[in-house]
């Protein structure tokens, strides 16, 4: 193959630039100097990239460009001095890691090179006194090998000495790049061009490289994104998943709305926030209407699956088919016991089970009391190799890729399923339409009556499993999974790719996922019983997190929102309520709480500005929705409850509305880990439950007694 | 498709339903209900109580006014049968005529004759005497007069059977969810409609908490049902009270106000002319004749032999609920007149010293739906209902009515009756004279009629469009173009009878009507 060549050009007297640059985890780095070669291969000009790395280890070479890595510890700016020596080309460029001029500044600098050109520098003679620019400040600078080297080290002190140094030195010859300083217009211009520029480079790059087939052989699918390594076990596509929360299109959508909004506040404040109101309210009240159409259409359709005992009975086990149980553990080493003592009563011929415990490489003590349990053959203890991200849902993929069976569940560590639950699927598989992929058993506690906050988790889950669930079913509407006791066909699993290892509601996401390929959700009626959160802080972290997981789901999913036309095109819509505005009302509730607690306390001051803000059609909307709709919210827990049977509870619903400021106060802080880490999986500790009475829990297993006269659910045991 | 719905158990409310029968029910109401309301129309009944017209207009005054809005609802009468209006009498020609009323009190009565079946059913499962149930129902007189007005009776015993239709199959099956919530439900509108609503959920919570002490799981059961059922059914009255605060600062305005039945009864008691007042013997027989009265005396004679036999009927469960719920407004109305909260007069037992002899005797047409039932139950058993004997009954009872034996009591007490609108020459002499401009008018007083004066909503200043109302009566020029005004009335009051105002009134206004009783002026 013919080695291309370089023939100099503009820059005679040098045989290339060697370009000098700290690697900076900005998403548009290898963008940028990729744009660089791309113009010096333009100019025809040799050149090398220099990369000061600090760990080598996450680094991943980009193979197409000319890139040197050199480790350094040292992050002062005398790090440029390695680079400077390790180059081999006698013109250098050094390139601040800020990355704030465009590559474009590289050729206009280049024009300024003659053979007698020491070094050339941007010039900051022509700006504005006025503008707040600082370019008295090294940014990109072009110098001599030979005269770098010959600098004394104390001006590597910082990039501003180093460049004072060069302007000042009689000894140099520096030229200037003026470049769009000449005018305060052009200026502007220019700027706003490289602005845009920029923007466009951020927008469009994903700065994320797949690993090659080899390394998926050794490490499973994942890729590289800033040097760092991410398995995921899935080639869910990266527009599919969670890793990025915007993507481009919902970025610019997202800041041209808050333009929007911001330039309508400046245009008539109070016009806007009358409008604001007027959407919100709207949207309010659309909830309101569908959560009642929800609640009607659970009951008046009961669309559950129903399997009674008698077909359960007439089964013929030989015919079972294989049964995989997924459950993925971190630090639950205390429920492990009470785990595998709940499927040991599952009944479901053992040698049909394929159980599989999905442990993480580092955590130790949980692998070590695995280990101790002498576990049935059917059991198999997986260890998921360490690695970025640590979720549950990249434990999964990891399980799933050594699953065999022809039907799969997953369950959490301190679930306890109802005794016949694999076997009521398997029926509700053969018996329903092959679109239906997925059976999500119901959920609930086996401690709601622990403390205060049991009792309303658990009211919220009947609320949840008994009632808004089953409706959605009733109207073939996307159904946000929960987290546990989702039985899979296989095969539509596999082709779905499994789980978004960085969604951190990876059920919901998934439940999502397989209403935009055409496929359904049904309900079964089978409770799988796990541990109500007991402690506020816990709670607080399991909440934050699943918010931060709706948010994600929604994002990931609006990336292609044509996609839900494949289901029904209705289903946008009712992924809009069941998703976006169950979380948006999370985060305005407390304004409105505000707004309307403020009305009546200070109706003479506050009172007539708040009307202002309300037109009549408006405030009769608002009025409902406060009269009827938070009336309705509650009231749908009480029924939950009553459908449930747990009548003791009813009379807690009345509190529900501290609870609902609870997720308000959740929601905010999923906000701000949104930001700051999306992917962070804030693990929910099991086991408090245990403390207290975790002998009678475990003996009751095999008696179907109730405990300590309080009420796991008889039903819980005995399927 | 198949498999899906394979395996969705429906639930059906009505398996048990005969559809013709049904459907036959629904189309006699319709069709004798249609008839009536013209009826009605054509003889210039449909406004003939003075309330029917105030009804109308509150449900105007909520889109069309000086100040519009849901603060016109006010804070006495319960607003639910005002809110059906209001689509109906934002349209000027079905506010005038009454026939806003006629569209919201026909529906509930269609509503009503087909719950009356299904409820029948319920109790007796027998298609044949269910639809008797109905027949009977429907072709009440004094139902089918109010079906054409926009009193609210209609609407309350719409609400009043859905109730207890969910109430009767709640008690059948009392784990059923769906038939508490529903019953609490159609028990939250009724006590939104009328107070006779607010008792009827108040018994059937506290049969809630009798029903389920049997049960197993203790108190837990009984305290879980009787707030399911409670916090629904008893959210109106809760709202009624919020709302009496939040607009006219106290909770219980409705109870304790100028306007309301008590402070009107003690009127009547300072005259010595509430004779049911404090006694037990007269408050049962006023409304026992009223009941009888409205229902029709052959119909209530043979529902009373029906009650009976539903009583002593050894296979009938849950009798005593059942009974007591739909005797509710029996009761009610019993223990209210004990109390002195409302007065009937009834020309058998009012006493001919009295002034009026007949007022407020429609309150009985709460006891149709009930003698309806029980009427047919008496036939239950019979191994073929005698058609000619029922029919025969049927026919002598409207026979007394043709033949004025028995009359309509309902519509006579607001044709004659102090029910009935006043109607005054003033009226007459406005509809002819006014050519416009705001109305100053105390229309709580029913000084004139608003309708017939052919005023516009939007034209009136009355109590309800502060701050013009206030500011009118102490400067009479700033707003109005026309002020009407009556004897004692609060119009009268603060200008007529206040010297330096009056003077300010002849000073930009002409009397331009005078009668015995009104005076109207006219800015100059």
């Amino acid at each position: 193959m013919k080695r291309k060549t370089f023939k100099l050009s503009g820059i005679s007297g040098h045989n290339g630039i060697s370009i000098i640059i700290p690697f900076n985890k900005k998403i548009a780095f290898f963008q940028y100097i990729k744009r660089i070669s791309k113009i010096l291969k333009q100019k025809k000009i040799k050149h090398e990239f220099l990369i000061i790395i600090e760990n080598q280890d996450k680094f991943s070479i980009q193979k197409e460009l000319p890139i040197k890595l050199i480790e350094e510890k040292n992050k002062t700016f005398s790090r440029y001095l390695s680079g400077i020596n390790l180059s081999k080309y006698s013109m250098l460029a050094l390139v601040d890691d800020e990355l704030k001029y465009p590559p474009e500044i590289l050729k206009e600098m280049v024009k300024k090179v003659s053979p007698l050109t020491d070094a050339v520098i941007i010039s900051p003679k022509k700006i504005k006194k006025n503008l707040k620019f600082n370019f008295e400040r090294f940014d990109v600078v072009l110098i001599k090998k030979e005269r770098a080297q010959k600098i004394d080290q104390a001006y590597f002190e910082s990039g501003q000495v180093l460049t004072s140094f060069i302007k000042n030195s009689a000894e140099f010859k520096v030229e200037f790049v003026e470049t769009f300083l000449n005018s305060e217009k052009k200026q502007f211009s220019k700027l706003f061009y490289f602005f845009i520029l920029s923007l466009k480079s951020k927008l469009t790059a994903s700065g994320v490289t797949p690993f090659k087939n080899e390394i998926i052989k050794i490490k499973g699918e994942g890729f590289f994104y800033k040097g760092i390594e991410f398995i995921s076990h899935t080639n869910l596509p990266l527009d599919e998943n969670a890793f990025f929360n915007f993507s481009p299109q919902e970025k610019l959508l997202f800041f041209s709305l808050l333009i929007l909004i911001f330039l309508g506040f400046l245009e008539n404040w109070k016009y806007s926030l009358i409008v604001l109101i007027g959407v919100l309210t709207i949207l309010y009240f659309s909830d309101l209407v569908f959560s009642l159409f929800l609640i009607i259409r659970a009951f008046v359709k009961n669309p559950e699956i129903r399997i009674s005992d008698e077909e359960i009975n007439k089964i013929d086990e030989s015919k079972l088919p294989i049964y995989t149980i997924f459950c993925p553990l971190y630090k639950e080493w205390s429920v492990l016991s009470q785990f595998t003592k709940s499927i040991e009563k599952l009944d479901y011929p053992k040698e049909k089970l394929q159980v599989m415990l999905l442990l993480e490489e580092n955590d130790k003590k949980t692998i070590e009391e695995a280990n101790k349990l002498n576990l049935p053959s059917y059991f198999r203890i997986l260890i998921v190799p360490d690695g970025v991200p640590k979720t549950k849902p990249k434990a999964l993929n990891y399980g799933l890729k050594y699953a065999k069976g022809e039907l799969a569940v997953i369950y959490d560590a301190e679930d306890i399923p109802q005794r016949d639950q694999l076997k009521k699927a398997f029926l509700a598989f053969k018996k329903i339409d092959k679109k239906i992929v997925c059976i999500q058993a119901k959920l609930n506690y086996y401690n709601p009556y622990q403390n205060l906050l049991t009792r309303l988790f658990a009211a919220e889950y009947s609320l949840w499993f008994d009632l808004i669930l089953p409706g959605l079913q009733s109207i073939d509407a996307p159904i946000p999974l929960g987290g546990t006791s989702n039985h899979f066909r296989m095969n539509e699993l596999k082709k779905l790719k499994g789980w978004d290892a960085f969604n951190v509601t990876e059920d919901c996401d998934l439940g999502i996922r397989l209403a935009k390929k055409g496929y359904k959700t049904a309900i079964m009626d089978s409770t799988t019983f796990e541990e109500a959160n007991s402690r506020i802080l816990n709670w607080y972290r399991q909440r934050s997190r699943w918010i931060k997981g709706y948010i994600q789901t929604y994002l990931v999913h609006m990336r292609k929102p044509h996609e839900f036309n494949l289901g029904k095109n209705i289903n946008l819509i009712f992924f809009q309520l069941v998703v976006g505005g169950k979380v948006l009302s999370i985060f305005i509730n407390p304004f409105m709480w505000l707004m309307t607690i403020s009305y009546f306390l200070f109706k003479v001051t506050v009172g007539p500005i708040i009307e202002s803000f309300y037109p009549p059609i408006v405030m009769y909307a608002g009025v409902v929705c406060l009269v009827f709709g938070n009336f309705l919210y509650l009231y749908s827990y009480m029924i939950g409850c009553a459908k449930r049977k747990y009548f003791e509870l009813i009379k807690y619903v009345f509190l529900i509305p501290f609870y609902w400021f609870g997720m308000s106060l959740a929601g905010w802080k999923s906000l701000y880990e949104m930001i700051t880490k999306p992917h962070f999986w804030a693990k929910t500790v099991h086991g408090f439950h245990l403390v207290k009475n975790q002998k009678e829990i475990i003996s009751s297993l095999a008696t179907n007694q109730k405990i300590d006269g309080e009420k796991v659910p008889i039903e819980a045991l005995s399927g | 498709m198949n498999n899906l719905l394979s395996y969705k158990i429906k639930f059906k409310i009505d398996d048990e339903i005969d559809k013709p029968l049904i459907k036959k029910t629904f189309a006699m109401s319709v069709f004798l209900g249609t008839i009536s309301s013209i009826f009605s129309f054509l003889n210039d009944y449909i406004l003939a109580y003075g309330d029917a017209e105030s009804h109308l207009n509150i449900a105007k005054r909520v889109v069309s006014g000086l100040v519009p809005g849901l603060a016109q609802l006010g804070g006495v009468w319960l607003p639910l049968p005002h809110i059906l209006l209001i689509p109906f009498v934002y349209f000027d020609s079905l506010w005038q005529t009454g026939l806003a009323g006629s569209i919201v009190s026909g529906v509930c009565f269609a509503i009503s004759a087909i719950f009356i079946y299904k409820l029948t059913f319920l109790l007796v499962n027998k298609h044949s005497v269910s639809f008797l149930a109905a027949v009977v129902f429907i072709t009440n007189p004094n139902i089918l007069y109010l079906q054409s007005t926009p009193m609210s009776e209609l609407p309350l015993i719409a609400f009043f059977l859905l109730n207890i239709y969910f109430f009767i199959k709640y008690l059948k099956k009392t784990d059923s969810i769906l038939f508490l919530v529903s019953a609490a439900f159609f028990g939250f509108l009724a006590s939104l409609s009328r107070y006779d609503g607010w008792f009827l959920v108040i018994i059937e919570a506290l049969f809630v908490l009798i029903l389920n002490l049997n049960k197993k799981g203790g108190l837990k059961i009984v305290e879980g049902n009787f707030l399911l059922f409670s916090s629904l059914a008893f959210y109106g009255m809760f709202l009624w009270i919020i709302w009496n605060y939040i607009i006219f600062k106290t909770p219980f305005y409705f109870l304790n106000s100028q306007f309301s039945a008590g402070s009107q009864q003690l009127a009547w008691l300072l005259r010595n002319e509430l004779p049911a007042y404090k006694n037990i013997v007269l408050s049962f027989l006023y409304y026992f004749v009223t009941a009888l009265s409205n229902s029709g005396i052959i119909i209530f004679a043979v529902a009373i032999m029906g009650l009976v036999y539903f009583l002593i009927n050894k296979n009938e469960t849950n009798k005593f609920f059942i009974t007591l719920t739909l005797l509710s407004p029996f009761i009610f109305y019993v223990i209210s007149l004990f109390l002195g909260q409302s007065v009937i007069f009834i020309p058998i037992l009012t006493p001919e010293s009295f002034e009026w002899r007949l007022f407020n005797v429609r309150y009985g047409v709460m006891m149709v739906p009930a003698a309806s039932i029980f009427f047919a139950y008496f036939f239950k058993d019979l191994k073929k209902l005698s058609l000619i004997f029922v029919s025969s009954l049927l026919v002598f009872q409207t026979l007394l009515y043709v033949f004025g034996a028995s009359s309509v009591i309902s519509l006579a007490d607001g044709v004659y009756g102090l029910s009935a609108a006043k109607k005054v020459d003033a009226e007459e002499w406005m509809k002819k004279n006014y050519d416009g401009g705001l109305v100053l008018l105390d229309d709580y007083s029913r000084t004139l009629s608003v309708i017939r004066s052919n005023i516009k909503m939007k034209d009136l200043i009355y109590i309800g469009t502060k701050p013009y109302w206030e500011e009118s009566l102490d400067e009479p020029e700033k707003y109005a173009k026309w002020i009407v005004m009556q004897k004692e009335d609060e119009v009268w009051k603060k200008i007529y009878d206040r010297p330096e105002i009056q003077a300010r009134l002849y000073k930009y206004f002409n009397k331009v009507y005078t009668s015995n009783e009104i005076l109207i002026f006219k800015r100059i």
